[in-house]
């Protein structure tokens, strides 16, 4: 029945078979057939300058404290983890979405996307002085601490394991309409050592 | 070939300009934030510019490189604010028409098209215009306070818009705060060290 209609239709035929040729050699160049699988990120120590859609960022150094950089106290036996970060804003506005692009891989509760798994910072805030918000201006690189709260009993730490996430720019969501920095991905992840400074007073 | 064969190559040809010009339209038609964006009106500084809930005027320009904030209580020592970039001090003066306005969504745009929303963490609401609410019959004068790098100064206008609604299809204030490329480089060698804020009267 098919060879039937390819001989009394030859010119459709050879139509539709280069379509189908060229759908192909599209669908290839845009990556269609490559390993779906997502490949794990690459892990580096602290110091490293990453660079995502949105940020340039480098991850400082991560410490336990019971001092708040901004003087809030902690709750009995709790305690922060504060991350300090060097970051600078790559977008055409002022940004205060710093939080969404550390996600601690160790927190205690777990987002259910795999990729981006872990716990974004309760708060971010500017360093010098301690202001609560992190608003980073395009070209004014800010020191920023990035903290979690640890609820008691805070178990030992000795290194964290954070991910940084990335987000596309992206002309207009398909669901919207609207422009905006979507589509987060992982960028890095960051194993950093921890220092213990409960009971000293001072802030990291 | 059979005897339909133009019909058919126009067809062809005219399936693939609509193809063309779905993938143009695609890409060069205005999105949904770009279709939603305030209506634009356009002032200068000393002139009253008048928006749908309110009417703006902005007065002076300063800069600084550091800002100094008094304590909260009388015996706590006053506050030094520093910036990796420049302070930009837009005193202005905004009376509501008809409802309760909150300049919250200000901005400073620079000439090539980056936004400095302003600050909103650093400093005491006491200290600044964006952040409070002016109710009718009232006149909010305060400063907005942002902090720009010296070289995105120059031809820098002011965006003021009402906040509640985030501008979405609302009216905008662009207002050119006469910073030519001289009187920038001449504010710059003046500018103090450190200035002091004061409490909006």
């Amino acid at each position: 029945m098919l060879s039937e209609w390819i001989s009394t239709h030859r010119w459709q035929s050879w139509l539709l078979a280069s379509l189908a040729v060229i759908a192909v050699a599209i669908a290839w160049r845009m990556g269609g057939f490559r390993e779906a699988r997502p490949q794990a990120p690459p892990v580096y120590g602290p110091g490293k300058t990453l660079v995502t859609g949105e940020w340039t960022l480098q991850v400082l150094s991560a410490a336990i404290t019971d001092a708040h950089p901004a003087g809030l106290r902690a709750p009995p036996d709790g305690a922060f983890l504060v991350v300090e970060v060097r970051a600078e804003n790559r977008t055409d506005r002022s940004s205060n979405t710093l939080s969404n692009a550390l996600r601690w891989l160790d927190g205690t509760s777990a987002d259910k996307e795999p990729v981006l798994q872990g716990e974004t910072g309760d708060q971010a805030l500017l360093r010098a002085p301690p202001s609560f918000g992190a608003t980073v201006h395009p070209g004014i690189p800010e020191r920023v601490a990035v903290i979690w709260k640890l609820t008691p009993p805070v178990k030992p730490l000795t290194s964290v394991r954070l991910r940084v996430i990335g987000r596309e720019f992206i002309r207009r969501d398909s669901l919207t309409g609207h422009r905006g920095w979507l589509r987060p991905y992982p960028v890095a992840e960051l194993v950093l050592p921890v220092q213990d400074r409960r009971g000293t007073g001072v802030a990291p | 070939m059979n005897a339909g064969w133009p019909h058919r190559l126009v067809d062809a040809l005219l399936l693939v300009a609509g193809l063309a010009a779905m993938v143009w339209m695609g890409r060069h038609l205005p999105n949904t934030t770009e279709n939603q964006a305030p209506f634009a009106i356009r002032g200068k500084m000393d002139e009253a510019v008048r928006a749908r809930t309110f009417v703006a005027r902005v007065e002076r320009v300063e800069l600084a490189r550091t800002l100094v904030v008094p304590g909260l209580l009388s015996t706590q020592p006053p506050k030094r604010i520093e910036t990796g970039g420049v302070w930009v001090l837009v005193h202005a003066r905004i009376d509501p028409l008809r409802e309760a306005v909150s300049p919250a969504g200000a901005r400073l745009r620079s000439r090539g098209g980056v936004s400095y929303t302003a600050d909103d963490s650093r400093v005491d609401l006491r200290y600044r215009l964006n952040g409070g609410e002016v109710m009718p019959g009232e006149v909010g004068r305060g400063v907005l306070l942002f902090e720009v790098p010296p070289r995105r100064i120059a031809g820098a206008s002011l965006l003021l818009r009402e906040a509640k609604y985030a501008g979405e299809l609302d009216s905008e204030l662009e207002i050119d705060l006469g910073l030519t490329e001289a009187r920038v480089q001449e504010m710059l060698r003046a500018m103090p060290d450190a200035l002091a804020l004061r409490r909006t009267p």
